[in-house]
């Protein structure tokens, strides 16, 4: 692997869900190369190479994007619409993690072409599971189609 | 035969009498009545219709009638007029208003026929009344009327504003209920998963009392989750549309209770779920109201040696009535009105858990339902909760 390349990207601006994510993701051995930014305008920059990470290749997509739903200004659902307008980054699978179980969300969700959809459940024990399930999948299981 | 002078002169006699007697009956009446030339000038007017418009008598005399009436409504009587003579109908009523010398406006309700002649027209006469008390009343009336459509239209104004401010406000309840459950859901996610983590991963450096500290910060988290659970729980039995079907509820019963009770605990408890009758209403909703009873009745039968728990329903005129009936810790039939109070409990937390929450869920659903829900008890000796639902 170069040093370039990424398995996760976490996008939650809330700190200590991002520590309990990786604490999560470190005990079922799920956390080498693991990214964590705060905003959404950070996560288009990671993603498209814009910014402090104008130096990154765009092809070093993320094997999974998870994302918080409620982010500060550049929400969520909006870093999914542009990752899924761009046809470089429109296959990257993007697991949206929040704690909000509203029902328009899911459906706008899924519309905007969500891979998945983990509402953090109030139990650590369930959270961590939840994660390594998603980690485990994406990481793991899913072949990503080769690149032409 | 020529009449005699004699005869002559009695006849005269008896007509100037006769004259006189009519002249006298015109003159003392109380209406107007007047006669006009075939053009429609004045050629006699009784004293009456002198006093009412103030004009002497050579004043009057000569002038055309239509100089009686209101400058507005000329235009109007002259087509009237018109359409009368050219259908030849013998007589018409017209209501007018009519202008005095002194420009003060009243009312008429006038009588007019045509004088013939051989054949011709040869003048008009006619008999009016002062109706402006009527008119007057009516006016009034319209204009009541008027108030009352204007009062009627403020009012559907002002419904459509609270309506719109009630909308308002559950907008703004639903947005209260999203935040709660994101913003309270999100620190008590941490709070929990840190000392979750805490246990599980550095819980050898913890000695006892840090241990102890531990569960009492990991129960009081369990419970204000359970609360926000229940309270959300609440607010979308609010908001949720019903979805009314036609519900097998001796089914319903089965499956909840199948749900929230182990099968350890299933063994514990002696429970008969009988025959009921089909119920109309919302699935998910009602699958809460079981739930909730039927949780209720398993905390409270749990505690007792003896642990019977009955559900049925029956029939009754324009309802269908369902009970959960146990032999648990029961209740005074005094503190009965209490028991479906939000955040209302019988119990203490040593006693018993509870959010407070669970039987307000449950009436704000029958009641959704348009339904009703009581409960009878007696402590120590168990309790029995009814929800009634209209036959659909």
């Amino acid at each position: 692997m170069s040093d370039q390349s990424v398995n996760i990207l976490l996008v939650e601006d809330n700190p200590h869900h991002a520590e309990l994510a990786m604490r999560a993701l470190k005990i079922h051995n799920l956390a080498e190369n693991f990214v964590w930014v705060k905003t959404g305008e950070d996560a288009t920059d990671f993603i498209f190479c814009r910014g402090e990470f104008a130096s990154r290749k765009i092809d070093h997509a993320p094997k999974v994007v998870l994302l918080d739903l409620k982010l500060p200004k550049k929400s969520g659902l909006e870093v999914l619409r542009e990752i899924r307008a761009d046809e470089r980054t429109k296959n990257i699978p993007v697991v949206m993690l929040t704690t909000s179980r509203e029902q328009k969300d899911i459906v706008e969700g899924h519309n905007l072409g969500l891979n998945g959809y983990v509402v953090k459940p109030d139990d650590f024990e369930k959270f961590a599971e939840a994660i390594r399930s998603v980690g485990y999948y994406w990481l793991v299981l899913n072949q990503q189609p080769k690149k032409q | 035969m020529q009449p005699q002078p004699t005869d002559l002169q009695s006849l005269y006699d008896r007509l100037r009498e006769s004259e006189e007697k009519y002249r006298r009956f015109v003159e003392n009446a109380a209406d107007i009545i007047y006669r006009t030339d075939g053009e429609g000038r004045f050629i006699y007017v009784n004293p009456v219709s002198l006093k009412m418009f103030g004009y002497t008598e050579e004043e009057f005399t000569g002038k055309h009638y239509l100089e009686l009436f209101h400058p507005d409504f000329r235009n109007k009587a002259r087509q009237f007029y018109a359409t009368q003579f050219f259908n030849g109908q013998f007589t018409s009523y017209l209501e007018f208003p009519a202008i005095s010398k002194e420009g003060k406006q009243f009312w008429l309700g006038q009588n007019v026929q045509p004088l013939m002649e051989a054949g011709q027209i040869i003048g008009f006469q006619a008999v009016a009344r002062d109706i402006t008390v009527r008119v007057n009343a009516e006016e009034a009336l319209r204009r009541s009327d008027d108030e009352v459509r204007k009062l009627n239209a403020e009012l559907e104004h002002r419904v459509a504003e609270r309506t719109a401010q009630l909308e308002n406000a559950n907008k703004e309840l639903e947005a209260f209920s999203y935040s709660v459950s994101h913003d309270l859901r999100a620190p008590l996610l941490t709070i929990n998963g840190f000392t979750q983590f805490l246990g599980m991963h550095l819980g050898d450096k913890l000695d006892d009392e840090g241990k102890r500290l531990l569960g009492i910060i990991r129960t009081n988290t369990q419970t204000m989750q359970n609360l926000i659970s229940a309270l959300l729980m609440l607010s979308k039995t609010n908001k949720k549309e019903l979805e009314m079907s036609q519900i097998d509820m001796q089914e319903l019963a089965k499956e909840t209770y199948g749900e929230i009770v182990s099968p350890e605990a299933q063994g514990n408890i002696d429970v008969s779920i009988s025959a009921m009758p089909e119920a109309t209403g919302d699935r998910l909703l009602l699958r809460q109201v079981w739930s909730n009873l039927l949780s209720n009745a398993i905390k409270f039968t749990l505690a007792k040696d003896e642990r019977i728990i009955i559900i049925g329903g029956r029939i009754e005129e324009h309802r269908n009535v369902y009970f959960v009936k146990d032999s648990g810790a029961g209740f005074d039939m005094k503190d009965a009105g209490k028991l479906f109070g939000v955040f209302s409990r019988l119990h203490s937390d040593e006693e018993f858990e509870g959010t407070g929450i669970g039987l307000s869920i449950v009436r704000r659903v029958i009641h959704r339902h348009q339904g009703e829900v009581w409960a009878e008890g007696e402590i120590g000796k168990g309790a029995t909760f009814y929800f009634a639902l209209p036959q659909g």
